[in-house]
């Protein structure tokens, strides 16, 4: 395995969990969302030669994730993102009852996230990474103020979406 | 631990995604480019190779350098274009927007270019005939053979500007979702 290889299996064991629940928050269907990550994977591979190291890496790949995601959206024939509850969880699968409760749970989140306007959508993914408000106004190329009012307004969004919880 | 917190976890409980198949996948990539560029340079050095015989072997010398003018400038075009496509952005939402509407403009640019040169090239060609035919010895057979050519050339230039045409208006589209998607993300001139 190359150098380059193992860089890459390094940062994608890190990070490749953050790109698909990225891609998740774009795309509706579950082919269509493994199809961007595995794009993002591919644009990841060919841009980390070029990471100097300036700045955090999980940024520069939310970064990439985030960019290629946009791509993914503007090249679609019709509008991916669905307010509809994603309710293909394998209920056959032999799965503990709390795993399927936990599974049904993260899917009714990552609906309701992909149910925001795209811009509201993209700040509440990144702080659901833990992400500071500076870190996503860098990222996305907006004002710390304009993140805190997105926040604010997606949060009583997602609230409404998802009872309490928020 | 806040109920955001909460949300925060379950929202970051998913599985790291597989990824069997890249590999297979990057070299799909790298080979479709590949094709893509070879055939782009097959066909352009065809027309340009074509362009130069006529312009050294025939009468018709303006014409060969047009075709051969016209295949270095689509070669260029279509390199800078693709160059484009595969680029990683790794800057803003808003920089990747701008980037994607400035190909998206280069790409518009190239199918003006087009219609220009081929209407050029409709009117040459039919100049050349309306010479033959009202200037010329009168030469019946020289006039057939000069219409016939005018007809297959004409008929291959109607097929290349309904897709230049078809190619624009999806252009046009992508540019629409461009501009929608930056306004929708607050970013940009959108």
């Amino acid at each position: 395995m190359s150098s380059r290889d193992a860089r890459f299996e390094e940062v994608w064991h890190s990070h490749g969990a953050m790109v698909a629940r990225i891609a998740s928050t774009y795309e509706a269907d579950r082919e269509k969302a493994r199809e961007l990550t595995q794009d993002v994977a591919l644009a990841l591979w060919r841009a980390l030669p070029g990471f100097r190291g300036d700045g955090a890496l999980k940024a520069f790949v939310a970064r990439i994730a985030h960019n290629r995601a946009v791509s993914h959206v503007v090249k679609a024939r019709s509008e991916p993102r669905s307010a509809e509850i994603d309710d293909q969880i394998p209920s056959s699968a032999p799965l503990a009852e709390a795993i399927l409760v936990e599974s049904d749970e993260r899917a009714r989140l990552v609906a309701a996230v992909r149910a925001l306007p795209i811009g509201y959508a993209q700040v509440v993914s990144l702080a659901l990474e833990n992400f500071s408000t500076g870190e996503i106004a860098t990222l996305l190329g907006i004002t710390e103020g304009n993140v805190a009012v997105r926040m604010t307004r997606a949060k009583i969004m997602l609230k409404q979406a998802l009872g309490s919880r928020t | 631990m806040s109920d955001w917190e909460d949300l925060g976890a379950l929202w970051r409980s998913n599985e790291p995604p597989e990824l069997g198949d890249l590999r297979r996948r990057l070299r799909r990539q790298s080979f479709l480019i590949k094709a893509w560029f070879g055939h782009e340079i097959a066909l352009a050095a065809l027309a340009g190779g074509f362009g130069v015989w006529l312009m050294l072997k025939s009468d018709i010398a303006a014409i060969g350098a047009a075709i051969a003018a016209f295949a270095a400038f689509a070669l260029f075009m279509s390199w800078r274009a693709w160059r484009g496509s595969f680029d990683v952005q790794t800057g803003t939402p808003s920089q990747a927007i701008a980037a994607a509407l400035d190909r998206n403009d280069a790409l518009k640019r190239y199918i003006v270019a087009n219609y220009v040169i081929s209407i050029a090239a409709v009117a040459l060609v039919v100049a050349m005939v309306a010479s033959d035919a009202f200037g010329g010895a009168g030469d019946a057979a020289r006039l057939q053979r000069s219409l016939t050519a005018t007809t297959i050339g004409l008929g291959a230039i109607a097929v290349w500007l309904a897709g230049c045409g078809f190619y624009a208006e999806r252009l046009t589209r992508e540019r629409e979702r461009l501009v929608a998607l930056g306004r929708a993300l607050g970013v940009g001139n959108g």
